[in-house]
């Protein structure tokens, strides 16, 4: 199958900081591109719970709070770590190449 | 513990002797600030993490908006409110001082004399001190936990610790937040592994704390395999001279255990009365929620069940009666979250003498939950012209392999009905509260039966003048 | 306040106005500025179910007009083609042009019927909605107006067919339709396009029906837009007294769908229905929201929707039946059914009563499930292949509103276009 054809740029290093997470849109979903010291985390920006952006949630190392009902998400998993959340939020694949970032989407 | 029957103060002294002299203390004013947050943990004596939550709680209580949705909250002042009131600083109120609507509906009612000056706050004292006894006895036998959230914070630290603020966090809605910040009483309750309470627990016989408190926190936690029932409320009006009740009530139901709770309350016309009730169903689990609004200016109340094991059910049976000047904006949130799960909803609204019922609810099915099976029905009388009613169910379906169902209609009384009454010799009045009363009989007949009577009764009264 | 960017962009706007409907007379001219004043001070809508900023539709440079072929065959014996390139020639029956029914582009209406014409445009549809309604009325492009005299009966259907050419960027049809009293007329209009063209066009279509005393109109429309349409569509009716409007809807193309259908029962007997069949499929996202207004005492409404929701398609359905206080003796209900194919498809649906009077009566109903395994289990026992035992219990769910879908031309057309999304569905 293709691949290395569903990896995306998406974003440069320097512009996703530790606590300030970007939104990318990827085939036309929305995704919220994070990072943690020098780890590189995409997550839907949907939050599972409610419509809410995660994108302008409160980050905390791992843990991205989402701004409108207060549920946890641990960015690496995905899984759902506090209420209101529950259902987990899907993860993407990142890598870095120099200093681009490239998501996986199918 | 004195042997000999002790005066229940409502206006005690808490336990660990705080002795009004003691420090320079704050006068409680009204209005919220950082002051009185620290204040409200410091007389209580509270471990720091306790004060920490509160402190972090009124961060997102100024930070979050107020809610676009739901009823009129514009004129709702948070500076005129007092956020607590020291027992010792609790003014005494004289029968006289008590509205005459108030007291007539004590008549009405049929309540004992010595209840309703309890009720009304003109009494200090209501003899339940050696029924108390009786009842703890109970409970203290089979393990069960019962005490108000305080007492519970200083005798439980570790099992309050490990729930509180779990289930709904303090980010959850601005009301939380709220509570989050100022809570004081409710109540706890733990029931033990494998344990069936024998009896239902009752809010009513908590020792040591204000029975209507504006910021109620309760926490219940049904260990696997018990069984339980709380009930709380009462159908006589509650009166409050303070108009914000916001409460958060957080049950967690753990593996095969079974719990109800059981709300029926008729607040004063003055009061803003907005909730938060939530309850996690685990594996096989199953949490009922009786409701019953009555009264209040606006009630803003959604009891949720998160069905999160396999085979969890949650059941939500409700009314809503909203005569002049009240808005009930009521419902429930189930949310799948596991395969198998049902969800079940009644709710039964009437609006009267120009008063509005909203109904809103959620029913959220998950990614994953095949065999998942819902039904909700919302069924509105609206008795006269001047009254309204609103219906806005939401329903998100993400998974293919589940059954989700909702039906509502609102209607007037059915002239066919009323008609086939009056021709057996009933007055229209009589006749329509008949009508009445079918329609709420799904509801009423769950309830316990000293509070049955009085919802009847209530009905009664409130469908007076009801008609025209 | 405007950045000198701004100001730029508006003022090439205005010019551009002015260029494109330089010989419309000035009352209509100065509508379209007002409008366009409107527009530029609206941002893209919010809806909450639906995220449209990441679709990026502003990127879409729909302004720019540059027209395409149209083949030959498409227009059929459609009454009239509608295309970003204009109005074509209109097709009347001799009897239709006998009984002085008029069907003509609109923008010839505007000159020679002004007075009909300014009794319905932007009289029904606030051109403030949003700024998909603004921008159609500053920049409508093509129209069509038609007319039916009273107590004329306009027996075949005026049928318009609409054809995305695959390199407009940007589709903005407008389409008044105006029933004097007791006049009857169906009215069937079909969005189309080339299955295979995936250019991303931006539509905003607005269509407004009056239906005056006695008069009974029925408008279908079939929306088969092409895989890169991002379209926003609003229908909206007034309905006068002991008047009636059926609409008929199925919603199966491109890859959003915002449709909006809104109708006001002014006056008393007034009554309406709405029946929609839609199926998403591939990553299609479709949300509709059928709006009925009760103003008056005895009006009916019925609101029915069935959809199929299959691959990674999401829809929102939001039904709201409004009765206000003097509306006695009123009946509104709503049922809408979603049969769920697949584990990534979505269907939200959001029914609501708003309800000020008490001697009416309202209902609505919901539901949503999977294909029956009963069903598939006995198809499948009867020696049916499992993928042909899916489609048969897939076509039961949707026969009913089938069935009810008119004119005939419409109900054939549609279960065309259910076939080829069975075909294709996995």
């Amino acid at each position: 199958m293709a691949k290395m054809a569903s990896w995306q740029a998406v974003a440069q290093v320097d512009e996703v900081q530790e606590g300030l997470p970007i939104e990318v849109v990827v085939n036309g979903i929305e995704l919220c591109l994070l990072r943690a010291g020098d780890d590189f985390f995409a997550i839907d920006n949907l939050c599972t719970h409610a419509e809410a952006s995660l994108c302008e949630g409160a980050q905390d190392g791992r843990i991205l709070e989402c701004p409108r009902h207060g549920g946890r998400f641990n960015i690496e998993t995905g899984a759902a770590v506090h209420y209101p959340a529950f259902a987990p939020v899907r993860t993407y694949p990142v890598r870095r190449e120099n200093d681009t970032l490239l998501v996986q989407v199918d | 513990m004195a042997t000999t029957p002790k005066k229940l103060e409502l206006h005690d002294e808490y336990e660990y002797g705080f002795n009004d002299g003691d420090v320079g203390v704050l006068k409680f004013q009204r209005g919220l600030t950082r002051e009185v947050v620290e204040e409200i943990s410091r007389i209580k004596q509270e471990p720091a993490w306790m004060r920490d939550f509160r402190l972090h709680a009124l961060d997102v209580f100024l930070k979050k908006p107020m809610p676009t949705w739901g009823g009129d909250l514009s004129h709702l002042d948070f500076d005129d409110i007092f956020y607590y009131v020291r027992p010792s600083e609790r003014q005494g109120r004289t029968w006289d001082e008590v509205p005459a609507s108030i007291k007539d509906t004590f008549e009405r009612l049929g309540i004992p004399e010595a209840e309703r000056k309890f009720l009304a706050g003109v009494s200090a004292q209501y003899d339940s001190e050696v029924v108390y006894h009786n009842i703890h006895r109970e409970l203290a036998d089979q393990g069960v936990l019962f005490c108000d959230t305080d007492t519970a914070l200083r005798e439980y630290p570790d099992l309050v610790r490990e729930y509180f603020g779990t289930i709904i966090p303090p980010e959850d809605n601005k009301f939380a937040a709220l509570n989050s910040a100022v809570w004081s009483g409710g109540s706890f309750v733990y029931i033990p592994k494998g344990v069936h309470c024998r009896i239902p627990l009752q809010a009513y016989f908590r020792i040591n704390s204000e029975k209507m408190g504006q910021f109620e926190r309760t926490l219940i936690i049904a260990d696997e395999d018990s069984f339980g029932h709380y009930v709380e409320g009462c159908t006589a009006p509650v009166y409050n001279s303070e108009s914000l009740h916001s409460a958060v009530v957080e049950i967690l139901v753990k593996e095969s255990a079974q719990m109800r709770y059981t709300t029926v309350q008729n607040w004063a016309p003055n009061v803003y009365n907005l909730v938060t009730k939530r309850a996690v169903a685990q594996k096989n689990a199953t949490m009922e929620w009786v409701d019953g609004n009555i009264g209040s200016k606006l009630t803003m109340k959604y009891p949720s069940v998160y069905l999160v094991g396999e085979g969890a059910r949650g059941m939500v049976l409700s009314i809503a009666v909203a005569g002049k000047d009240q808005h009930q904006d009521t419902g429930s949130k189930m949310y799948h979250y596991a395969p198998n799960t049902t969800s079940t909803i009644l709710s039964k609204s009437i609006s009267k003498h120009g008063g509005k019922t909203t109904y809103r609810g959620l029913v959220h099915m998950a990614k994953g939950v095949e065999g998942a099976k819902s039904n909700v029905k919302c069924d509105t009388l609206i008795l006269d012209q001047q009254s309204t009613s609103d219906t806005i169910p939401y329903t998100e379906v993400l998974d293919s392999r589940v059954q989700m169902e909702h039906e509502a209609t609102v209607t007037k009384v059915s002239e066919e009905q009323l008609f086939y009454l009056m021709s057996r010799g009933l007055s229209e009045e009589e006749a329509t509260r008949m009508v009445v009363m079918g329609f709420i009989e799904p509801f009423t007949r769950e309830l316990p039966m000293e509070f049955a009577v009085e919802m009847n009764r209530l009905i009664k009264f409130e469908m007076e003048g009801a008609i025209g | 306040m405007e950045t000198s960017a701004a100001t730029a962009v508006s003022s090439e706007l205005r010019v551009r106005q002015q260029e494109f409907f330089a010989t419309e007379p000035a009352w209509h001219r100065a509508e379209r500025q007002r409008s366009l004043t409107l527009y530029e001070g609206m941002p893209i809508p919010e809806r909450p179910r639906t995220p449209l900023t990441g679709r990026r539709l502003e990127a879409i440079p729909y302004l720019e007009r540059r027209p395409g072929p149209v083949p030959a065959g498409v227009r059929a014996a459609a009454t009239v083609l509608l295309t970003p390139a204009g109005t074509a020639d209109v097709a009347l029956t001799p009897a239709q042009t006998a009984a002085g029914v008029i069907v003509m582009d609109l923008a010839v209406a505007l000159t020679q019927h002004p007075d009909r014409v300014r009794q319905i445009l932007g009289q029904i549809q606030n051109d403030a909605f949003d700024r998909y309604t603004a921008l159609n009325r500053a920049f409508w492009h093509p129209g069509l107006f038609c007319y039916i005299p009273p107590e004329v009966e306009v027996v075949d259907p005026i049928t318009v067919v609409h054809w995305l050419d695959g390199e407009s960027p940007g589709y903005l049809p407008r389409m008044a339709i105006l029933a004097d009293e007791a006049a009857r007329v169906t009215v069937v209009e079909t969005l189309l396009g080339d299955p295979a063209d995936l250019h991303r066009v931006l539509v905003s279509e607005v269509m407004e029906v009056q239906a005056r005393e006695g008069s009974h109109v029925t408008v279908a429309g079939i929306q088969q837009l092409p895989p890169g349409a991002e379209a926003f569509l609003r229908r909206s009716a007034q309905v006068g007294k002991d008047a009636r409007v059926d609409w008929h809807t199925g919603e199966f193309g491109g890859a959003l769908s915002v449709a909006g259908l809104t109708t006001n029962l002014r006056d008393a007997g007034a009554s309406m229905s709405s029946v929609t069949v839609f199926y998403g499929t591939g990553s299609q996202h479709q949300d509709y929201t059928a709006e009925v207004v009760h103003e008056a005492p005895h009006t009916r409404s019925a609101i029915l929707a069935r959809g199929v929701m299959g691959d990674r398609a999401r829809s929102v359905f939001t039904g709201q039946s409004v009765i206000k206080k003097g509306a006695v003796g009123s009946d509104a209900r709503q049922k809408e059914q979603t049969l769920m194919l697949s584990d990534q498809a979505r269907a939200d649906a959001i029914p609501s009563l708003q309800i000020d009077d008490n001697d009416v009566f309202a209902a609505h109903s919901a539901s949503a499930g999977p294909v029956d395994p009963t069903m598939l289990y006995y198809l499948e026992s009867r020696g049916l292949e499992p993928e042909e035992a899916r489609r048969v219990v897939i076509r039961g769910f949707l026969e009913p509103v089938l069935a009810s879908l008119a004119p005939a031309s419409v109900q054939e057309r549609v279960r065309e276009l259910v076939e080829t999304k069975l075909g294709g569905e996995s």
